[in-house]
């Protein structure tokens, strides 16, 4: 293993522009933990599960804040150049292997709840492997146009998907708005529990560590990084509350799709039955997620292993489909989407702090030594 | 190129092996209605009678009914497919019946079974039948061709026109779920040729206690808040008027308004004995009244008002005692207690054991605003 | 890279014999030129007075000019050098040549050649005759309002249609030529100081790594030149309107005629400006945004209408409402096809139909439309073999795909069906969104001369969204779109407070 490059010089074609950030994430962040985040939330802390929902979008703006401030540290550099730096070749690396498994453990929990969605909804014979194929070939088309196709389908996910906040206005007709009083019944704990379950539905803005090197005007990238998670918590918020008032107490919590469920009642007068275009349509939105997270890994072996991407964009996605077929039953999805939940917490909301103070030890140290030398 | 072959074999593997089993719309039997009965044998099996369209310009009648008896509901689905030359399909079910001495024992099961199977709408009406469900749709109707459509549509122009509360069975589901309150069904009954909404049932949790009719169905919407608009016919009581008539009446005044706006508003006042306010707010307009009045005097206006208006207070009056004395509560009297008082854990069950000993007072505030062209 | 297609670059093709000089003498002259166009009934040799012969390519030279400024003048007379030659000639334009190939070349091009007996130079006379027609209106790209000619076949002519519209000396016209057997001529125009230099750089480039043999129409050429030729996008606009190439100029586009073609090609070209008409600028804003929704609308529509039948009818039938639950049940009660089949077993008399009527003269054409098109339909309906509902919309679907201002992407709308109706058939909804995230991807990943294709929506500059789907009133139209990478961004300083 040569060493890397630790700061990137990116050809300048290449380089996007820091408003797409907003979409980026914002894009990332949206995937199948929106479709039945509710009543995980639920059961941890009842009708104030809005409150949560707000504490873990706060939350995720206090980590992105820390993550923007480590790359700061350096001028242009990604999570693997970072890690190269503070922790050496052999430590360093096991870290980013590790982070890669990561973004491939995502890639395929995110393949793992969509198909379950599709078997569950729509085709009940279609086989596991068949719908993962599909989507994984649909991310290896994407992925192997580079970062610009990639960030491109990010852009017309989040533009091409917002008008479905919209629909929320049909569940609002059977809305028991006293559903949400009185505020603040849940105590601490539990309101801290909830946004411990919101984990897995809000994670996806841990990309920015390897979109970094691409950003054009660094100086804005918290601005519109910040947008995008707003604009998440925002989506998260109006679901939420529209589901807490839309069903009752022990309801949601029996409702494994709520926001799936919630499309049910919408009928229009050329189509009923909304949740079957939505269902589908989610296919759009989980796109980008899984784009991005197979990008962050095989981004990690041209960085890290110094080997030829390409390749490894087939490798990663054909592994992913293997234990797809082997995780079959309701139980199991949600015993792995725990399980997900659990290494997310720790890798998306703590390791950026653990991180940001060892990368902040090792740039004083070397500025105090730079100092004294002088 | 050599991944051009490996494409193509991918291709036509997927094809292959990706083929998911199609339901043709002309080649499925749709059921658009569904009624549940007791089997008559006392066996604990269900009886179950389907209407289910089947699209054919040719035959006479495109709406086939079928009765067959079984354990399940979805059992009985199969045993009907087995007597049918197009698989049955219950994804554009619309309406569900059931009959009151199913109701009277519990409807969580049907409706969980319809609530669980993703091709049933959310939107399914859910009614209770007297005396079964077969007789509404085993009838051969002279002037209904198709007897789930018209049951989705008679419902379906009820409730928009707010004759009847929604009875969906996402509102069922809600209802038996919420610890505060408690869901309804309308009842239907046949009468000769032509189906009819014959009263509200009252539910606690999915077991029918009670039944009002369709008049006393209003106040239910009324304070619940639910009610938008529509129209309304009391029978004043007898004399109540006479001090604005120019002669008496001996009988009872019947009189029509329609509700322009309404609100409702149901505060907690004492917490410990679990004391009510209901204050309701009604904007009308006189459509009808049977007596010669001169409405030109504002005097006379405000009485017929405040006679209204009294009779509204004593009929929700009413209604409340009725209700609660069964142990139900459809109008959200709990939810309205859970949501006021921090911390009571209401449960459904304590709600219900709570229930009959609340104490609810009516407020109205009943005005007309005009009488139409005429005076 | 900037040249993806794996033509390998020829050498020029060997001449039998190539000499290095002209021979002197007047026979050997003449068998050298017999022997270079091997068979040419054409090819006139004549001696027209002692020593001096001519040749020329009968066909190609107009014979007034020849008769009254190189033979008259030199009739009877004895001249003895090529300089008294050239000064009794009274044609414009000749050339003093000694290369023989280049006097191959220009007698290719409609020149006369002069020879001397014992001067081993020759005089080249340009004495052409223009081959075309006079100029007609556009048929293709026809328009209410607007300018009522169209490209014909001339170059020169062509070019001077632009160069009136744009009386400018900043009007660049760059010659190459292309194909060593056609040598056909390709002119290059762009607007100095507006088009980007790089741009048309790579454009030269690419036309000068062709070694093609020969280059017959504009199309055959957009599709070398072109990012990706694999794609089903185009990624040039072809027009036969001097006007929109003239107004594309200003925006800092490049354009490609050559001689013997009609269109000319636009470049480079982003997907939204194929439903965008020249005749958007000519109308109202509101009216011209209002049809660019239409068209963006139709498209999307006549992809996917009848996909979304096939789907609804074969899997999904949950999603159909009541009232069309009956009406649509009935008409296909009869049909013993599914869905799939029959959609797509009308989609192709569709196509019959368009391309039967597109092959035959325009009368008898549009009578074999209408009647094809109702004859067909009714008896298909009254056989059981579709159902009147698809009938309606595949009609519609049809007529979609004909508004597309660009008769090439109109194409591609109706290609593009077949596959998403057989998606839709194997695998209902799940199937038309695989067609339509692989659409996206796919328009995602292609770039025209290097811009990106979805410009300006991606990358999003959103001032070039002013005139996109929307059209602004003009005088909001002061900025020329980023996708051309204009060297001066500003047609005219923005004038603030409304015009």
């Amino acid at each position: 293993m040569t060493a890397m490059k630790i700061n990137l010089a990116e050809r300048p074609q290449h380089s996007i522009s820091a408003l797409l950030l907003f979409f980026i994430l914002h894009s990332v962040q949206v995937g199948v933990g929106l479709q039945g985040f509710q009543r995980i939330v639920f059961k941890s802390a009842g009708h104030d599960a809005w409150i949560s929902v707000l504490i873990s979008g706060i939350w995720s703006v206090i980590v992105l804040l820390i993550m923007v401030k480590t790359l700061s540290f350096y001028e242009n550099t990604d999570l693997y150049g970072i890690h190269f730096d503070v922790f050496g070749k052999w430590i360093g690396g096991l870290f980013s292997a590790l982070y890669m498994l990561y973004c491939l453990f995502a890639f395929f929990i995110i393949i793992r709840n969509y198909v379950e969605v599709i078997q569950a909804w729509l085709f009940p014979q279609l086989d596991a492997w068949f719908v993962a194929l599909t989507l994984v070939v649909m991310a290896i088309y994407t992925v192997s146009g580079g970062i610009r196709v990639l960030v491109g389908l990010c852009f017309f996910s989040v533009l091409f998907s917002a008008w479905m906040i919209l629909l929320l206005i049909f569940p609002i007709e059977y809305a028991d708005w006293r559903s949400l009083l009185p505020v603040m019944e849940a105590n601490i704990t539990h309101l801290m529990r909830g946004a411990y379950d919101m984990t897995f539905t809000i994670i996806g803005f841990e990309v920015l560590y390897f979109i970094n090197p691409y950003i054009k005007e660094k100086e804005k990238t918290l601005k519109f990084s910040a947008l995008g998670l707003a604009y998440t918590l925002f989506v998260y918020l109006s679901v939420m509350i529209v589901s807490l008032v839309y069903f009752s107490g022990a309801q949601l919590e029996n409702t494994i799709w709520a926001t799936l469920t919630l499309f049910k009642i919408i009928h229009f007068p050329f189509v009923e039955r909304f949740e079957y275009l939505a269902i589908t349509f989610w296919m759009l939105i989980i796109l980008p997620n899984l784009g991005m997270y197979l990008w962050c890994a095989v981004r990690g072996m041209s960085r890290v292993f110094h080997r030829n991407e390409k390749s490894y964009i087939y490798w990663f996605s054909l592994l992913i489909i293997i234990p797809v077929c082997f995780v079959k039953t309701r139980n199991d999805v949600n015993t792995l989407n725990g399980f997900f939940a659990k290494i997310a917490f720790g890798v998306v909301f703590c390791y950026p702090f653990l991180l940001f103070a060892v990368t902040w030890i090792k740039k004083t140290y070397k500025e105090r030594k730079r100092r004294k030398s002088i | 190129m050599k991944t051009f072959p490996l494409i193509v074999l991918l291709i036509f593997s997927l094809i292959l092996s990706g083929c998911t089993e199609p339901k043709i719309l002309e080649r499925v039997g749709l059921i658009t209605a569904v009624g549940y009965d007791d089997a008559e044998d006392g066996s604990g099996k269900i009886k179950g009678t389907t209407a289910v369209l089947q699209v054919d310009p040719d035959a006479l009648q495109n709406v086939d009914i079928m009765t067959d008896e079984g354990y399940t509901s979805k059992g009985i689905v199969n045993l009907e497919n087995l007597r049918s030359s197009r698989k049955i399909r219950s994804g554009q079910l619309r309406v569900a019946l059931f009959s009151d001495r199913l109701a009277k024992k519990g409807l969580i099961n049907f409706a969980d079974s319809l609530a669980r199977d993703p091709s049933i709408s959310e939107i399914v009406y859910m009614c209770i039948t007297e005396p079964t469900s077969a007789d509404i749709l085993n009838h051969q109707y002279e002037n209904i061709p198709d007897i789930g459509e018209y049951l989705y549509r008679l419902l379906d122009q009820n409730i928009k026109n707010e004759e009847i509360p929604s009875p969906t069975i996402h509102e069922f589901m809600k209802g038996h779920y919420a610890a505060g309150f408690d869901p309804v069904a309308p009842i239907l009954k046949r009468k000769g040729e032509s189906v009819k909404i014959n009263g509200i049932a009252l539910m606690k949790n999915d077991k029918m206690v009670g039944k009002l009719n369709t008049k006393e169905g209003y106040y239910i919407k009324l304070i619940n808040g639910r009610y938008k608009g529509g129209n309304m016919e009391f029978l004043l009581p007898k004399g109540s008027l006479d001090p604005i008539l120019p002669k008496k009446e001996n009988k009872g005044i019947p009189v029509a308004i329609d509700t322009l706006q309404s609100s409702s508003k149901i505060d907690l006042i004492n917490a410990k004995e679990k004391k009510f306010n209901v204050s309701l707010k009604i904007r009308a307009r006189l459509l009808e009244i049977r007596v010669p009045v001169n409405l030109d005097v504002p005097k006379n206006m405000v009485f017929v008002q405040n006679v209204i208006q009294n009779k509204i207070k004593k009929q929700a009056d009413d209604v409340i005692k009725y209700a609660l004395s069964k142990e139900t509560d459809p109008f959200g009297f709990g939810e309205s207690y859970r949501s006021s008082v921090r911390n009571s854990n209401l449960t459904r069950d304590q709600w219900h054991k709570d229930v009959s000993s609340i104490k609810v007072n009516v407020d109205v505030d009943f005005k007309l605003l005009r009488t139409g062209v005429i005076d | 890279m900037f040249f993806k297609k794996g033509i390998k670059k020829q050498g020029p093709s060997e001449k039998e014999k190539t000499i290095e000089s002209f021979p002197a003498s007047k026979e050997e002259v003449i068998s050298f030129f017999r022997q270079q166009f091997h068979s040419a009934a054409d090819l006139v040799i004549k001696e027209v007075c002692p020593h001096l012969t001519v040749l020329y390519l009968e066909p190609l030279i107009d014979g007034q000019i020849l008769r009254e400024q190189i033979l008259q003048p030199v009739q009877n007379k004895k001249i003895h050098s090529l300089e008294e030659l050239y000064s009794i000639l009274s044609v414009g334009d000749v050339n003093n040549e000694k290369d023989p190939e280049k006097a191959v070349e220009s007698l290719l091009n409609g020149s006369t050649l002069l020879h001397l007996d014992g001067t081993p130079r020759v005089l080249l006379a340009s004495t052409p005759q223009s081959i075309t027609r006079s100029l007609s209106t556009p048929e293709l790209e026809s328009q209410v309002i607007g300018m009522q000619v169209a490209f014909n076949e001339c170059l020169s002519t062509n070019i001077g249609l632009l160069r009136k519209l744009i009386s400018s000396t900043s009007f660049c016209h760059d010659q190459l030529v292309i194909g060593h057997q056609s040598k056909s001529r390709a002119s290059i125009v762009y607007l100095k100081e507006i088009a980007s230099e790089e741009l048309v750089t790579t454009v030269k480039e690419r036309i000068q790594k062709l070694s093609i043999d020969a280059l017959i129409d504009t199309p055959v050429l957009a599709e070398l030149i072109e990012d990706n030729s694999l794609s089903i996008f185009p990624q040039s606009i072809l027009t036969e309107r001097p006007d929109r190439v003239a107004s594309q100029l200003t925006n800092g586009k490049i354009a490609i005629l050559i001689d013997g073609s009609s269109h000319a090609l636009l470049l480079p070209n982003p997907l939204i400006e194929f439903f965008q008409s020249k005749e958007d600028q000519n109308i109202r804003w509101q009216i011209a945004t209002f049809l660019r929704l239409l068209r963006i609308g139709s498209m999307v529509f006549s992809i996917f209408a009848t996909s979304f039948y096939v789907a609804a009818l074969t899997y999904h039938y949950e999603v159909l409402p009541q009232p069309l639950l009956v009406p649509l049940g009935e008409s296909r009660s009869r049909v013993p096809f599914p869905p799939v089949f029959e959609t797509l077993l009308l989609e192709i008399v569709i196509e019959l139909l368009r391309e039967a009527g597109a092959r035959l003269p325009t009368k008898v054409g549009q009578t074999m439309g209408i009647v094809g098109g109702i004859v067909i339909g009714t008896a298909a309906v009254e056989a059981g073999f579709t159902s009147n509902i698809l009938i309606i919309i595949i009609a519609l679907s049809a007529l979609a795909s004909f508004t597309s201002p660009s008769y090439m992407l109109g194409n591609v709308i109706r290609l593009l069906r077949f596959p998403i109706i057989i998606l839709a058939g194997l695998w209902g909804f799940y199937g038309i969104m695989l067609g339509f995230c692989f659409i996206l991807i796919h328009l995602l990943r292609q770039s025209t001369l290097g811009v990106p294709y979805l410009a300006p929506f991606y990358p999003p500059r959103y001032k070039d969204w002013k005139d996109s789907i929307i059209r602004f009133p003009a005088q909001f139209l002061y900025k020329r779109p980023d996708a051309t990478r204009p060297q001066d961004s500003y047609k005219f300083p923005p004038s603030d407070g409304e015009g």
